[in-house]
């Protein structure tokens, strides 16, 4: 009886473990590497990524923005509170979470008052105009703001945040291998177990 | 009996996949707090604003414009802009070409404030192009949405040291602190009797060479008109806000302006004063002065105060920038 809950357990443990390490094979692919995208429409003057997105600690952090006209983005990353107080009262749009695993969720803000260049402030410790921006977070809360130069209306942009570990590589496969050795355990036991049953059961005499 | 284990076992395992946050998976750990510990600038991220800061400056300085002076200046530095390029148009009319060719002074030194509250400010020292010695500025930006600008600048006085403050950022003290040899306004308060009566009002501050100067120029000037007219000067500290750092040695260093006023009044029936070139250069082509004169200049000075029972207040930085006149 005890080995037979043992196996149970066990099997339940380890279909949980390869079930974790296959999300996470499909979540992070090839490159362990985890993406969210969206498109955010045209007409804003800037889109701020929160740290909830951009700042956590753990993997390298990367923000990718690309006009759908051509136009380079400006990417700016700064204190959370700076990047906030410099979109305040002006269009814009904001992504703090993710819609489900591969979406960015976007809240837009409407406002009157126009943007001043991004080149023309000092609150950015980081800037990219190569449409990608880079870094390993530490501790301390920054966001990504995005621009067009010169602070004028975005265009249609498709933006994208990607979070890479060089260690993820390992987890799937690992948690993969380790849950299926203890699956294995377990069903071993409950074979084991099942198997004694048969042995203790009395046999019956024809006569 | 199998089956049913495995069903179960699967059924649980797919419920606790599901439960289970990607971000924990991953390890990843939320940061949503701001720091405000230390300095929001590091060293080399202030220098590179101070150096385009300086170059913004230096430019305005250069087209004595006022729409560049606006960009490049706030504080007593943009109060006194036009009146300091007023008179260089007129008493220095060839700086330009000299120093259009000299780049501006990029900062050898940043000294940072900590703290994340605006206004935010921090401290440079460099040497201005064309000069021989170097030159503290005071750097300052009233939010996020507006750069650092020069807020006020004074030359460093010969052999003068700006004392070593924290390098992740100099705590702001209030300009009433204590623990000093004097409060920080009442050293701005008492150099500015220094320089109108000769005397303290009860601060230890070492001689220089600026109080001096500024005495004996004020006496030569008296001296020059005593036939004409009477001459009067009066120093007190301007409204502006006094900064002050924390220096390292548990002293302060302080950052004030005081306003220097000078009356000159023409006796009834002596004639009249013919206006030195920065008078006329300040007041439009002012040909005479028939009655009187008001001259309003400002002093940026730049202190060392030591803790208490630490000795002599010093000056190590002045600045004298002509900001007005009324003359009829």
């Amino acid at each position: 009886m005890l080995m037979r809950a043992v196996g149970g357990l066990l099997t339940v443990v380890g279909l949980t473990v390869v079930l974790v390490g296959v999300m996470l094979m499909v979540l992070l692919g090839r490159d362990s590497a985890w993406t969210a995208r969206t498109q955010v429409p045209a007409g804003g003057s800037a889109v701020l990524v929160e740290p909830a997105l951009a700042s956590v600690l753990g993997p390298q952090v990367s923000v990718t923005a690309r006009g759908d006209d051509g136009t380079p983005m400006l990417l700016g990353r700064a204190r959370a509170d700076d990047a906030a107080a410099y979109v305040s009262g002006t269009p814009h749009t904001t992504s703090r979470s993710l819609t489900d695993s591969r979406t960015l969720r976007l809240v837009r803000a409407v406002g009157g008052a126009s943007l001043p260049a991004p080149e023309s402030v000092d609150i950015f410790e980081q800037t990219s105009t190569a449409g990608t921006l880079t870094w390993r977070p530490t501790r301390g809360a920054r966001s990504v703001v995005v621009t067009a130069p010169g602070g004028g209306p975005l265009p249609a942009v498709d933006l994208g945040v990607t979070w890479q570990d060089g260690t993820w590589r390992w987890w799937p496969a690992g948690a993969v291998g380790a849950g299926a050795a203890v699956l294995a355990v377990g069903q071993g036991l409950l074979w084991s177990a099942a198997r004694s049953a048969r042995g203790r059961r009395p046999t019956e005499v024809g006569g | 009996m199998r089956a049913r284990v495995l069903a179960t076992a699967l059924v649980v395992a797919a419920a606790c996949g599901g439960c289970t946050s990607r971000a924990e998976l991953l390890g990843l750990t939320p940061n949503e707090q701001v720091s405000s510990a230390g300095s929001v600038l590091s060293a080399p991220r202030a220098e590179v604003i101070g150096e385009q800061a300086l170059a913004r400056a230096h430019q305005a300085d250069v087209g004595r414009t006022g729409l560049a002076a606006r960009a490049a200046f706030t504080g007593i530095a943009l109060r006194t802009a036009t009146a300091t390029y007023a008179v260089d148009a007129v008493l220095e009319p060839s700086k330009d070409a000299a120093a259009l060719r000299a780049p501006a002074g990029r900062p050898s030194r940043v000294l940072l404030r900590a703290g994340a509250a605006y206004p935010r400010s921090f401290l440079t020292l460099s040497r201005p192009a064309g000069s021989a010695t170097d030159e503290v500025g005071l750097l300052s930006s009233p939010d996020a949405r507006t750069p650092y600008r020069v807020a006020s600048r004074a030359l460093l006085l010969p052999g003068a040291q700006v004392p070593a403050t924290s390098v992740t950022g100099a705590v702001s003290l209030p300009p009433d602190q204590t623990g000093l040899v004097a409060t920080p306004e009442r050293v701005v308060r008492d150099y500015a009797a220094v320089l109108q009566t000769g005397r303290s009002g009860g601060t230890d501050i070492a001689d220089n060479a600026v109080t001096d100067g500024v005495r004996a120029n004020a006496a030569g000037q008296a001296r020059g008109v005593a036939k004409v007219a009477t001459f009067s000067q009066r120093h007190a500290p301007t409204d502006d806000p006094i900064e002050v750092l924390q220096t390292s040695d548990g002293g302060a260093l302080v950052i004030g302006a005081i306003t220097r006023t000078d009356d000159l009044t023409v006796r009834k029936g002596a004639g009249y004063l013919a206006p030195p070139a920065a008078y006329r250069a300040l007041a439009g082509g002012l040909a005479r002065i028939t009655r009187a004169a008001r001259v309003s200049t400002v002093q940026v000075v730049v202190f060392t105060v030591p803790p208490r029972g630490g000795g002599a207040v010093r000056l190590i930085a002045f600045s004298e920038l002509p900001f007005t006149i009324r003359a009829t």
